[in-house]
C-alpha cells in the first residue's frame, strides 16, 4: 500500500534474499515497461509473517499488486486469478520452479485461473480442473487480467503426452542368459521387491538394472502427478517432457552424501528416493557408498516416505521405491569367477562385505547371484518371449499385495 | 503390507509352515526377514496364477535369501 513519507519501498514478513531483491527487479520492470510509480513510500507485506519466503516466483504477484494499488489494474480484475512468475529487468516472465505444485494448490483452493510463465504452462496445465494462462512479459499478464489481450488457456493434452512419452529406450528383451537373474527380476517387479545382485564386473548387473522399469506396471496418472510434482518443484523437467509418463530409473553415484540421497538442506528439498518415486533407485558399486547414506535409507524403505526435520521446517517427502543394489563379490571383483583369479586376502573381502550392515540386507528380499556369462551362451537369440510383457499384470490374486506396494497406502481393514 | 494383512492374505500349509521354520533356524533368520519371504512368495504364487501359497513358492522365497547367508556368514 502507498503511504505517505520518503520515497522508499519496504518489504516484510520473513523475505529471503531472492524475495528481497525482487523489489529492484520489479522497479526496473514496471520503469522500463512505462508504468508509473507511486512517488510515496510503499510498504509490501508477505503474509503469512512467520513463514519464510523464499523464490523468485513472487515478483509478478508483487508487481500486479503494485499497478492495482496505483490504480493502473482494477482489483477484481485480479479475482479469479493465481499468479506466479519472475521478473527480468526489461519486464519480461522467466520460469519458476514448482508450477505444478502451484496449480495443484490452485485447484484445492477452488481458485479457476492460474497465470504463470509461459516456459511452465504445460506443466502447471497437467492440472485440468485450472484454467492456466501463459505469459511472456509482464505487460501481456496485465493484458490478459484487463482482458484487453484476448487469451485461450493452455490445453492440458495429458492422453497426448502419455501416449507420445510413455516408451522406455531399452527393453528387458534385450538381454541374453542370465535366466535366473531375470526370472528374479520378474519377481521383484511384480511384487514391489527389493533385489541385490552379486557379481563380476562386465556381468550385466547394470543393464538388467536399467531394463527393470520396463516391466513394472504403467504409470497410472495419480502416480505420475506424485512425482511429476518432485520433479517441478525442482525445476528439473524438460520443456518438452512436462509430465513424467514412464517410472523413474535413478541412478546416483555413490559419492552421495546423505542428503543427497534422501534430502535436506536448511529448507528441506527432496533427495534422489524421492526423485525414484513409483520408479528403480539404483545404487551400483554399493560397498563403495558413504555408510550413512546408506543407513538412512532405512526408513524409506520401510514406510515408503521420508520425513527431514531441519531448524526451520520439518518436511515428508514421498518415497516409494524399488531398491536395486549391485555389488562385486569382492574387492578386485573376481571372487568366483572362473576366468580370472581373485587377488584378495580373506581379510580385505570380509572388510568389504561388512560395509553393508546386517538392517539393509535385511530389508533386501531378494539377493542373486549374477556369473559370468560364457560367450557361446550370450550369442543366443534374445529371450524376448520367455518374459511377459509385463510379468506384474500376469498375476491374478496378488492384486491386494501390488495394490498395497504401488499405490502406497494399505486398504484399510 | 502389514502383518495383519501378512496372517490373511498369506497362510502357509503345513509343510510351507515347516520348510520356512528350518529356514529361519538353520540360516538364522530374523522375524522380518521370516515376513518379507512370506511376501515374496505371496508374489511368486501370484505369478503362476496360484491362490495359496505352495511349498515350491517358499523354497524359492527362501532361495533369494540364502546368498547373504553364504556370503555374510561370520
Amino acid at each position: 500500500m502507498p503511504s505517505a513519507g520518503l520515497p522508499k519501498t519496504v518489504l516484510v514478513g520473513l523475505p529471503e534474499l531472492a524475495v528481497r531483491e525482487s523489489v529492484h527487479r520489479i522497479e526496473r520492470a514496471l520503469a522500463n515497461l512505462g508504468y508509473d510509480r507511486h512517488p510515496g513510500r510503499t510498504v509490501i507485506n508477505l503474509a503469512p509473517a512467520d513463514l519464510r519466503k523464499d523464490a523468485g516466483g513472487f515478483d509478478l504477484p508483487i508487481a500486479l499488486g503494485l499497478l492495482v494499488a496505483t490504480g493502473q489494474l482494477l482489483p477484481e480484475q485480479l479475482r479469479e486469478f493465481a499468479t506466479v512468475g519472475e521478473l527480468a529487468l526489461d519486464g519480461s516472465v522467466r520460469p519458476i520452479k514448482g508450477a505444478l505444485s502451484m496449480a495443484m494448490a490452485a485447484a484445492e483452493r477452488g481458485i479457476p485461473k492460474l497465470l504463470v510463465p509461459a516456459a511452465n504452462a504445460r506443466e502447471a496445465a497437467v492440472v485440468e480442473s485450472v484454467a492456466v494462462f501463459a505469459v511472456g512479459t509482464l505487460a501481456e499478464a496485465v493484458g490478459v487480467l484487463s482482458g484487453q489481450l484476448p487469451a485461450e488457456p493452455v490445453a492440458p493434452q495429458i492422453d497426448e503426452l502419455f501416449a507420445r512419452l510413455n516408451t522406455y529406450e531399452v527393453d528387458f528383451g534385450d538381454v541374453r542368459g542370465q535366466e535366473f537373474a531375470k526370472r528374479a527380476l520378474v519377481v521383484a517387479a511384480a511384487g514391489g521387491h527389493n533385489v541385490l545382485m552379486i557379481g563380476s564386473p562386465g556381468t550385466g548387473k547394470t543393464m538388467l538394472a536399467r531394463r527393470l522399469p520396463t516391466i513394472l506396471p504403467p504409470l497410472t496418472p495419480p502416480e505420475s502427478l506424485e512425482t511429476t510434482r518432485i520433479y517441478s518443484a525442482m525445476g528439473r523437467l524438460k520443456p518438452d517432457e512436462p509430465l513424467l509418463a514412464t517410472r523413474p530409473f535413478r541412478s546416483p553415484h555413490h559419492t552421495i552424501s546423505d542428503a543427497g540421497m534422501v534430502g535436506g538442506g536448511s529448507t528441506p528439498a527432496p533427495g534422489e528416493i524421492s526423485l525414484a518415486h513409483h520408479g528403480v533407485l539404483f545404487l551400483d558399486e554399493l560397498p563403495e557408498f558413504n555408510r550413512r547414506s546408506l543407513e538412512v535409507l532405512r526408513q524409506p524403505l520401510e514406510e515408503g516416505h521420508v520425513t527431514i526435520s531441519r531448524a526451520l521446517a520439518s518436511t515428508t517427502f514421498p518415497a516409494s521405491f524399488i531398491l536395486v543394489a549391485a555389488m562385486n563379490p569382492c574387492p578386485c571383483g573376481y571372487l568366483g569367477d572362473s576366468r580370472h583369479a581373485c587377488k584378495c586376502a580373506p581379510m580385505t573381502i570380509e572388510r568389504y562385505m561388512g560395509r553393508i550392515s546386517g538392517p539393509l540386507l535385511d530389508r533386501i528380499d531378494l539377493h542373486i547371484e549374477v556369473p559370468s556369462v560364457p560367450s557361446r551362451n550370450s550369442r543366443q537369440r534374445p529371450t524376448a518371449r520367455a518374459v511377459p510383457p509385463c510379468a506384474s499384470r500376469s498375476a491374478g490374486r496378488g492384486r491386494l499385495q501390488r495394490h498395497t506396494i504401488w499405490a502406497g497406502e494399505p486398504p484399510s481393514q | 503390507m502389514t502383518s495383519r494383512q501378512l496372517r490373511k492374505y498369506c497362510p502357509l500349509s503345513e509343510e510351507g509352515r515347516g520348510l520356512l521354520k528350518t529356514a529361519m533356524d538353520e540360516l538364522g533368520l530374523s522375524a522380518r526377514a521370516h515376513d518379507r519371504i512370506l511376501r515374496v512368495a505371496r508374489t511368486i504364487a501370484d505369478l503362476e496364477g496360484s491362490a495359496e501359497i505352495r511349498p515350491g513358492h517358499v523354497i524359492e522365497g527362501i532361495s533369494y535369501r540364502s546368498l547373504d547367508r553364504k556370503l555374510w556368514a561370520r
